[in-house]
């Protein structure tokens, strides 16, 4: 539990940081809102002069854009692409604190396991992107009512929230294994923000071809206007986003407990 | 029982070497001194037998249990490694707290105490400390749990010499409440001053596991020869002799062997002194490793 405790608190200070970023991003979005519903045909119009790609890219569907779920389906995939910049880069960085900062020495000479160690790491930052997503969402939530849209369709968004967390989970996986296979992680940040504009990239060109490429674009794993029309969240991706992210965890889990404490 | 118990500890590298079919034991309430220049194995050792390390072959029991198994037996371990690397935006109390919480005890009076006698300022930060005084915070996490046996690795570089002294009297202290210590070093006074027996490592394997007595009076002399007509050097071309150089009188060099022989040896010069004397652990050192251990 004091690894736990320690791990959490080292992160919740660049947790406070991202919720901010995140709630900042949202409420900027928000403010243009009430332009845009003014002039939704005009808002289109300068919207279709886009690429499809970017389009896509940004999350944008022209036929949704004046609801007000629409328009956020376009701020989600911001918000998204925030969050889980932040997973990646605590999966990228927990991990490979000890080597980077060489302090395994100290950690590692402690009378407790590397399972033990691996889990309280990474429950410590689960809870932390965990955290993050619940208080954006509750936060977005609160300035969605004070801004006046209290008709915001409270299911949908509640899934759409639920889609940013399995995301960020996803991608603090994903970091955590790719630490541990790519090894000496000085700027987990870097590594990070890499991992996700190479996928959000990939996503939005080619995520939608075909189902095998659709696997590897997570960000085309969910779709936001089947939510917003439907409230569906497809299952057969809910459970390979799962299956994904406890292999990953399991893969990080027999790496980590196999590696030695090198000095540099 | 053994304290430690190490057996045909192996660790390599890839290719390169670590270290090769390692044999030790280490009794009980023994000061054990591991010698050996840099890079001849001595931290590889130390870190295999914590587990820090995986061995490539052979075993090592601290306790008589593997700590890669039994992790718990740590918590009877008080560990200083060579370097000494810590969160650096911590406060030093802060990160004695969190080693303290480890141990599942009330730490904070031995912390306190150790704090005092080694002069450390525990509210500053770690970033902010200089290196003597971040051993110094090594020293304290390594002790603050009163460790049934204590490992030292290098623990005296970047101290100065009062601190040194303060921190011998501490190992000296831990060593009288039944502590064992294991301590590596190449700072021959150190270990002479402090440990019972010695393990010399060289190239990644022991050369020799003795007491310091016995290494002092058995085996190796040092002479001094003395003549009227000038040596020639030649004449202690032998493996016996080591570190043979002329005097102005004559010639001194470190021997290793029968002490019959050497007399015999002597018979052969016209001689107008001769001194035996026991060298000190640096000379035995400088014999066992020849050139090397002065690059």
């Amino acid at each position: 539990m004091n690894i736990f405790r320690f791990e959490f608190r080292q992160a919740l200070r660049q947790t406070w940081i991202w919720i901010a970023a995140m709630v900042f991003t949202f409420a900027v979005f928000l403010a243009m809102y009430s332009a845009v519903s003014n002039d939704v045909e005009g808002f289109k119009s300068i919207l279709q002069a886009y690429p499809e790609s970017i389009q896509q890219m940004l999350g944008i569907n022209l036929d949704a854009i004046g609801s007000v779920l629409g328009y956020y389906a376009m701020t989600f995939s911001f918000l998204a692409l925030v969050g889980c910049i932040q997973s990646a880069t605590y999966g990228f960085m927990i991990l490979s604190w000890e080597q980077r900062e060489k302090t395994g020495d100290f950690l590692f000479s402690k009378p407790v396991s590397r399972s033990r160690i691996f889990w309280a790491k990474t429950a410590a930052m689960l809870v932390n992107v965990v955290l993050s997503a619940l208080l954006v969402s509750l936060i977005n939530y609160g300035i969605f009512c004070g801004g006046g849209l209290q008709g915001v369709d409270f299911t949908a968004y509640a899934e759409m929230q639920l889609i940013l967390l399995i995301l960020m989970v996803l991608f603090f996986a994903l970091g955590l294994l790719l630490s541990l296979v790519l090894g000496k992680i000085k700027r987990p940040s870097t590594y990070g923000l890499s991992l996700v504009f190479a996928l959000y990239i990939y996503s939005a060109f080619f995520g939608a071809d075909s189902t095998i490429k659709r696997v590897f674009a997570p960000f085309k794993y969910f779709d936001l206007f089947k939510v917003i029309d439907q409230h569906t969240l497809e299952l057969s991706w809910l459970m390979l986003s799962a299956a994904f992210i406890l292999c990953l965890l399991g893969g990080s889990y027999v790496i980590y407990t196999r590696q030695e404490t090198h000095l540099s | 029982m053994a304290v430690i118990e190490l057996t045909n500890l192996t660790k390599s590298y890839g290719k390169n070497r670590g270290i090769e079919d390692v044999n030790l034991k280490i009794e009980s309430g023994e000061i054990f001194g591991f010698i050996g220049p840099n890079g001849a194995g001595k931290s590889t050792t130390i870190r295999t037998m914590l587990g820090l390390l995986k061995p490539t072959r052979g075993k090592a029991l601290i306790f008589g249990k593997d700590v890669n198994l039994e992790p718990s037996i740590k918590a009877s371990i008080g560990y200083l490694p060579s370097e000494v690397f810590y969160y650096d935006h911590m406060r030093v109390s802060d990160l004695l707290k969190y080693s303290a919480s480890f141990y599942g005890k009330d730490c904070s009076k031995r912390i306190d105490e150790l704090c005092d006698i080694l002069d450390l300022d525990v509210h500053r930060k770690i970033e902010d400390l200089s290196f003597g005084n971040r051993k110094k915070v090594g020293i304290v996490q390594g002790l603050l749990h009163e460790p049934q046996l204590i490992i030292l690795d290098e623990p005296t570089s970047g101290l100065d010499p009062l601190m040194q002294k303060r921190f011998f009297e501490l190992i000296q202290g831990e060593h009288q409440k039944g502590a064992t210590v294991f301590f590596s070093s190449h700072i021959l006074s150190e270990v002479q001053r402090l440990c019972n027996r010695v393990a010399f490592v060289k190239d990644g394997s022991l050369i020799q596991v003795a007491s310091l007595a016995e290494l002092q009076k058995n085996t190796f002399k040092r002479v001094l020869l003395e003549a009227a007509v000038p040596f020639d050097l030649d004449d202690f071309n032998q493996d016996c002799f080591s570190h043979a150089d002329r005097t102005t009188t004559g010639v001194h060099f470190i021997y290793n062997g029968s002490i019959n022989d050497l007399v015999t040896f002597m018979q052969r010069y016209s001689l107008t002194n001769a001194e035996i004397s026991e060298p000190d652990l640096e000379e035995i050192f400088m014999a066992y490793y020849g050139g090397e251990a002065s690059k």
